[in-house]
């Protein structure tokens, strides 16, 4: 608290100093001197009284809450502005430098470009140092765009290279596509190849949103890069909402890589919703990878929505594979409305591989929904790492919804999915309460699930907070080779 | 405007309904990263209230009016095709004593109402769509901000989710600069954003992240100018978010994941560049006493390092600790340091030095004043110190007192008069010690009065008061005197004031009035200052589309007027706020409405047409007039775009009143269509419909999509606007083109006059004068003969010939037709014609055969009742030149509702041969054609043509004949009414146009 009191010393100091600039003479006022007035002569600019400014001010600075603190100071270095922009220049100068000075940096620089936006860029070339404070340029290019993109054109002249030109360039060609495209599109275009990316690359996603074709085909000729990704991915995305079938046309003509999969998803998606058939071709021109089958899961988004029965019988009747693995695990999330019937169709499917896959995701989806029914079911499946899996999954919602609930239920299952139960849980309870979690734990019956829990749930507390752990420990009565144990790092 | 609490309910029992559908668990799934700031559910936690729905979780805050933090899960179940939610929502479930932020809260205010939990993450059900449209779940955005950078972020969050990843949300505000729109929403500077981005698996996505989870945090400016920023560009980390928010994420994780996922930074800067560990603490320390600050990096190879006071970087302050001794005042300041090496520079905090032990010192003293009676003097004083100084200001040794700025740095006197001269002089202190400024004198030199401010015209209502002020300064005492026109005000006891106020002001009291101010050095008389006392009309009804509904203007005995638009799929809905409307000069808001336009001819089928739709409603017993319209417009389409201006007077069909071109290639135009008023019946709606479709040209290039702002309309209410409204909607001429040869190709027409009383018509049959106006093988000398049953009650063959042929020619005249040349051979009767049915027919007489024109006129005064019903009109319909053209005018200043009827088929029941199989009916508004026909029993209206020929007396169409027709209410104008055959075919047809009630 003490250190911001000299901040409210020189704030003082400042706006005094502001004052006394203000009482040097100065030449008459050809507003506040009307011709033939007495007192024309007169040093007739009258200061302003800001204590109260300079007080808010400086009561602003000592809170301690950031966002209360930014909405005081905000309020206290606006009204100074208001009253008096040279008191409030002062002011900013002598602000620490973070989150606050950027508030006040903004509002003072923003009230001044509209009035002198000369001056503004000038003071934001000497003050600007931080991608926060680069900010203000979009504001003043967005305001000087709207204004006359010519003359904003020629004020790009008085803005230093870096991030401060790059977000001139960014509103200005933005601004100007809206007005006049044709004109900011060819302005950009005959730019220094450091200008002309972040420009054009605007201009393009600006224009993505009329006429997505005609940017695809200028960003392949015109932009690279990540500017090129982004421009391309967004167009297919527009032209994806409009006419899918174009989109999908193009996506085999995108730069391979993760926009292409993107790109494939979005269409996929877009046709799903429209027409399952050509969307299920579509995918079929697709390699066999990662992308084709992201891409079912998103068809199957759609048509488990409109025609489940259709979805499953498809899936079912894939050819054995990761891929069919895949669908299933992804379909079975959104057949799991009707448990029974998720359930019926996974064990029918041909491969144990697929079967687990799905049961494994009807277990997690149904927990959403039921997680006591989940977490039941899973734990009357045959041991095995699918049961382990599933029963964690469904516990782990469980426990989000009913902490209580799902640790009285570990403690009644057998001692093997105990021990694997009570581990998974017990972090998850030792999070909110590690004392109640391990008294837990040294209930359970099992003595491997008690050992297991009790691990895990101390592994937990003594990331969060190692001491309390280890004064937990020493005075727990557990075995000493036990505590030994969970002492050791491997143990954690 | 208040959402009605009734459907309010209605749409939270939907929501609590879709609650338990989705999932029972669903709040908790919400928040699995944690409550970042420990909301709680009780109603005085107001800054820090937590909502937990299904669909999402927040913390809102009744301060701020916004929420502090939103969180939510998104997958791919989460985005289906239920579409964006029409409605808004004002949140009813926040505790009593909470401010519920109105819908309408945001207008005007030129921020979208930004969603934080975004609409398109929650698109299974519309419930879950519709529960993001709580007002608790929007801030104020920036258009620029949500609409581009910001949405292309939550689309990036959809685009992630669909590769197969679950990721768990975190959005909100930061960063407020104390400014609120209207409504007391507080702006953010800032919002930002953090999505922990966890692959598909079992169980819940918190439990399988790990320090090696992909996090993206960023932070993005709430202002103009960011809208094609890529968000890449606000990257930060969620440990940054915590230092400005003050919360803490990630409180479900284990310390350790959580404090490697806070430093985590999309796309990574370069390891191995410089950090700072520990940031150097804020120092205070005597005068004479020393000050160390350190700081602790860590960064590859050697870090170097620069301390710097106030942004001057210190010589000889170069490594990580910096100590500075013998203290001084000059030695307070900011401090911080920036560490580099090769990969890059990491900036420390700013830290303050502050030293204590400074006794006050005067750094500049106050200086003499000399300023004229009445204006205000000030002294200031500059002072160091440490602690705090405090200022006692005193007037001739003496404290003041009763003056606020008598304790602070600078003493202000307002209105100096000679009693304030002295000498001043200002006491500071502080804990240390105290010292007495030198005392300034204040001279006060006697002024005559002047003025200092003054208005020029003032504007007032008939009957407000009317209020003139002037301010003025100089020796005191002031004394005033109000003048009009240079006579001195006496009745008025305000005259003699510096405020003269005129209640009940009429407009006698407009006029020119000045002030006499007067004291002991003299007197001056302001300047004048014109009062107008005028009505002043009503501001028109005005949309900014910052909402569906008008921003302004709406009477009280109106309501209605929510813009709805419809797209090229036939989908109507409640407009939505979209885009800046940049470019376009005219804009007042920051948001305009938009929507697919038509590709092909412009008509009113379902899924036909694009268009925007409102409906105002006179309250009981009033009417309403609408006046005017404008509205700013743009398509993006490439070629020729036109506009149609519909009104839909109660359940009258939509009538065409006003329509042109529309500006295309994306530029913004004022469109302000000229019409006749539009008025409603009494306590009878009217709706608007603004069509966009192609115009003339290449309809190939004109799919579009077209936007409008600033949508205003001119309007007055009251009682009996339209009195005699039914004798005021009439046909009042009907006219056909024709070829005529020999019989059966001589053209008939028919026309019906109603009522009791007689009629004063003019017919004429145009021939010559066709050629003249360039219609090739038009009629050489027609022929007219007007029939009644069976009889010829007149005859003409060339109009000159007629004995009343001056009498014709002021008729035509009068009437609006096109003049006959003197001594042509076209033919004309005028004559006073009594209720009933006749026909007149054209012949090619004595010259050739060919094109021609029948005309009726009604040149009678509207009557109520009395009126031209009906023509109908007989002849050969081709293609080209061939087209059988029917005329008609709407008169008066009503839309007019009539049945169009182009016989075909059904002729050959009337035993004529050679008729035309497959008539197709076009009504063309000048050169747009507005309804198209072929086959009237494909029309939706088919069983109103039905009804409404039966009622005219229209003989009946079989039923799915090929015969067409329509009924259209039109608005006063002229209309064309062409008959064709579809494809080639041609042959033998009746165009008949009936007025209807």
């Amino acid at each position: 608290m003490k250190r911001r009191g000299i901040f409210a010393l020189l704030i003082a100091a400042a706006l005094v100093a502001a004052a006394a600039l203000l009482l040097r003479p100065s030449p008459p006022s050809a507003v506040l001197s009307p011709p033939g007035s007495a007192a024309g002569s007169m040093a007739v600019v009258r200061p302003a009284d800001l204590s109260a400014e300079h007080a808010a001010l400086a009561a602003a600075i000592q809170l301690a809450d950031p966002r209360a603190r930014s909405r005081a100071l905000g309020q206290a270095f606006q009204a100074l502005l208001e009253r008096d922009f040279e008191a409030a220049l002062l002011a900013l100068r002598v602000l620490p430098r973070g989150a606050d000075y950027d508030t006040a940096f903004f509002l003072l620089l923003d009230a001044l470009h509209r009035r002198d936006p000369d001056r503004a860029l000038a003071l934001a070339r000497e003050r600007v140092t931080t991608r926060e404070q680069a900010a203000i340029y979009n504001v003043f290019f967005d305001t000087f765009a709207r204004e006359n993109p010519v003359t904003a054109v020629s004020r790009l002249a008085l803005v230093p290279a870096g991030l401060a030109r790059e977000n001139a360039l960014r509103a200005l060609t933005s601004v100007w596509l809206r007005a006049d495209a044709p004109a900011a599109l060819a302005w950009a275009q005959q730019l220094p190849p450091v200008d002309r990316t972040p420009a054009l690359e605007s201009a393009l996603l600006e224009l993505a949103h009329i006429d997505p074709l005609q940017v695809i085909e200028l960003a392949q000729t015109s932009l690279s890069g990540p500017a090129l990704e982004r421009t391309l991915f967004l167009a297919v995305q527009k032209l994806t909402l409009t006419d899918p079938a174009a989109a999908a046309a193009l996506v085999p003509l995108l730069p391979a890589g993760d926009m292409q999969t993107r790109a494939a998803l979005e269409v996929a998606r877009a046709l799903a919703t429209k027409n399952t058939a050509a969307a299920l071709d579509f995918i079929a021109q697709l390699p066999p990878g990662s992308a084709s089958t992201l891409a079912l899961n998103n068809i199957l988004t759609s048509w488990a929505a409109a025609a489940p029965a259709a979805a499953a019988q498809y899936v079912a009747a894939l050819l054995p594979g990761p891929a069919q693995d895949a669908a299933a695990a992804h379909l079975a999330t959104l057949l799991v409305l009707e448990p029974a019937n998720a359930l019926a169709w996974a064990q029918s499917l041909s491969t144990a591989a697929a079967r687990e896959a799905a049961l494994v995701s009807i277990a997690s989806a149904w927990a959403q929904t039921d997680p006591a029914s989940a977490t039941r079911w899973a734990s009357t499946q045959p041991a095995g790492a699918t049961a382990t899996t599933a029963l964690t999954g469904a516990l782990s919602y469980w426990v989000l919804a009913d902490a209580v609930a799902a640790r009285d239920f570990v403690a009644l299952l057998p001692a093997a999915a105990q021990t694997v139960a009570a581990a998974s849980i017990a972090p998850q309870l030792a999070q909110r309460d590690p004392v109640a979690t391990l008294a837990w734990a040294q209930t359970l019956a099992a003595p491997a699930a008690r050992e297991a829990a009790v691990a895990a749930a101390y592994a937990r507390w003594f990331d969060n907070a190692a001491a309390a752990a280890r004064i937990w420990l020493d005075a727990a009565h557990l075995p000493i080779e036990f505590k030994n144990r969970l002492r050791s790092p491997a143990a954690r | 405007m208040t959402f009605p609490r009734r459907l309010v309910w209605c749409v939270l029992v939907v929501l609590q309904f879709a609650a338990a559908a989705r999932a029972t668990i669903g709040t908790t799934l919400q928040s699995q990263l944690g409550n970042p700031s420990s909301a709680t559910a009780v109603a005085t936690a107001t800054t820090n209230y937590l909502i937990a729905r299904p669909q999402y979780a927040l913390s809102y805050n009744n301060t701020t009016r916004e929420p502090n933090w939103v969180s939510w899960n998104l997958t791919t179940a989460d985005v289906g095709t239920s579409g964006r939610s029409a409605n808004f929502f004002q949140d009813t479930t926040l505790p009593a004593g909470f401010y519920q932020v109105l819908t309408t809260d945001y207008s005007g205010s030129g921020y979208d109402r930004g969603h934080m939990c975004p609409s398109g993450d929650r698109t299974i059900t519309d419930a879950d769509n519709e529960a993001t449209f709580f007002m608790t779940n929007m801030i104020p955005q920036a258009p620029d901000n949500n609409q581009g950078v910001w949405a292309n972020f939550e689309s990036e969050c959809r685009s992630i989710a669909a590769a197969g990843n679950e990721v768990l949300i975190i959005s909100g505000p930061s960063g407020y600069a104390g400014a609120t729109i209207a409504s007391g929403v507080a702006i953010a500077g800032y919002t930002w954003k953090i999505a922990v981005v966890v692959p598909v698996g079992s169980g819940t996505a918190v439990s399988r992240i790990t320090s090696a989870t992909r996090v993206i945090a960023i932070k993005i400016p709430n202002i103009a100018g960011v809208r094609s920023t890529p968000w890449q560009n606000y990257i930060t980390t969620a440990g940054q978010i915590e230092t400005d928010t003050g919360y803490t994420f990630f409180t479900e994780l284990p310390a350790s994941v959580a404090t490697a996922l806070r430093a985590k930074i999309e796309g990574a800067a370069p390891v191995g560049s410089p950090s700072i560990t520990t940031q150097p603490a804020a120092q205070t320390a005597a005068v004479g006493g020393s000050a160390t600050f350190s700081v602790t990096a860590s960064g590859d190879a050697t870090l170097t390092y620069q301390w710097s006071r106030d942004d001057v970087a210190l010589p000889s302050a170069q490594s990580a600790t910096l100590t500075l001794s013998s203290l001084t005042a000059a030695d307070a300041g900011n401090y911080f340091v920036i560490v580099k090496n090769s990969l890059g520079s990491a900036s420390s905090v700013a830290v303050s030095l502050t030293i204590t032990g400074l006794p006050p010192a005067i750094v500049t003293s106050p200086t003499a004043r000399t300023v004229t009676a009445g204006s205000s003097a000030t002294f200031a004083v500059v002072a160091s110190g440490s602690p705090t100084l405090t200022y006692q200001w005193r007037k001739a040794g003496v404290a003041l007192t009763g003056n606020t700025t008598a304790t602070t740095a600078a003493l202000t006197l307002t209105n100096a008069q000679a009693a304030d001269a002295a000498n001043y002089d200002v006491v500071i202190t502080n804990s240390i010690g105290s010292v007495t400024s030198a005392a300034a004198a204040l001279t006060v030199t006697p002024a005559a009065p002047s003025v200092t401010s003054a208005l020029t015209t003032q504007i007032s209502a008939p009957g407000a008061t009317a209020t003139l002020t002037v301010v003025a300064s100089g020796t005191a005492p002031l004394t005033y005197q109000w003048r009009k026109a240079g006579v001195a005000l006496t009745a008025n006891t305000s005259a003699t004031t510096a405020t003269l106020s005129i209640p009940g002001a009429t407009t006698a009291d407009s006029g020119s009035y000045d002030l006499v101010i007067t004291n002991a050095l003299g007197s001056t008389t302001s300047a004048a200052i014109t009062l107008n006392i005028t009505v002043i009309p009503p501001d028109p009804v005005l949309w900014d589309f910052t909402t569906a509904t008008p921003k302004s203007g709406l009477p009280a005995d109106v309501s209605g007027g929510t813009v709805v638009q419809r797209n090229n799929f036939g989908t109507t809905q409640t407009l939505t706020t979209v885009s800046v409307a940049s470019g376009y000069t005219g804009v007042s808001g920051t948001s305009n409405a938009g929507a697919a336009s038509r590709v092909g001819s412009l008509n009113l089928a379902e899924g036909g047409s694009a268009f925007f739709e409102f409906t105002l409603t006179p309250a009981a017993a009033r009417q309403l007039s609408v006046t005017g319209l404008s509205f700013g417009a743009r398509s993006t389409a490439t070629g020729p775009q036109a506009y149609a201006l519909f009104a839909v007077n109660g359940t009258a069909e939509p009538a065409l009143i006003a329509s042109g071109p529309l500006a295309n290639n994306s530029v913004w135009t004022r469109i302000t269509p000229t019409f006749l008023p539009v008025v409603s019946d009494t306590a009878t709606s009217v709706t608007f419909r603004l069509y966009g479709c192609n115009g003339a040209g290449n309809a190939g290039v004109n799919t579009a999509n077209w936007r409008i702002d600033d949508l205003a309309v001119q309007l007055t209410t009251g009682t009996a606007l339209i009195a005699g409204a039914t004798k005021d909607r009439r046909l009042t001429n009907l006219s056909s083109r024709v070829r005529t040869a020999n019989a059966p190709d001589v053209a008939i027409a028919g026309f019906t006059i109603a009522g009791n009383a007689s009629k004063l018509v003019l017919i004429r049959a145009a021939g010559p004068t066709l050629g003249a106006l360039g219609v090739s093988g038009s009629l050489s000398a027609p022929k007219l003969e007007l029939f009644r049953g069976s009889s010829v009650i007149e005859t003409n063959t060339g109009w000159s010939t007629a004995a009343n042929s001056a009498a014709i020619a002021a008729a035509a005249s009068s009437s609006g037709a096109f003049a006959f040349a003197a001594g042509s051979a076209d033919s004309a009767i005028l004559t006073t014609l009594a209720p009933g049915g006749y026909t007149a027919q054209i012949s090619s007489g004595m010259g050739s055969a060919g094109v021609g024109l029948i005309e009726v006129y009604d040149l009678s005064a509207a009557t109520a009742g009395q009126n031209l019903v009906n023509l109908s009109t007989r002849a050969f319909a081709g293609t080209g030149n061939e087209t059988l053209i029917s005329g008609l005018i709407i008169g008066g200043t009503l839309p007019k509702r009539v049945l169009i009827r182009a016989a075909g088929p059904a002729l050959a029941a009337f035993n004529l041969t050679g008729v035309l199989a497959r008539p197709q009916l076009t009504l063309f508004s000048g050169n747009t054609p507005v309804f198209v026909n072929a086959g009237w029993s494909t029309s939706t209206d088919a069983a109103a043509i039905s009804t409404a020929s039966a009622q005219t007396g229209a003989f009946a169409f079989a039923a799915g004949s090929a015969d067409a027709a329509m009924i259209v209410t039109l608005a006063p104008g002229a209309y064309t009414a062409q008959v064709t055959g579809v494809g080639t075919t041609t042959g033998l047809a009746l165009v008949e146009v009936y007025e209807l009630p």
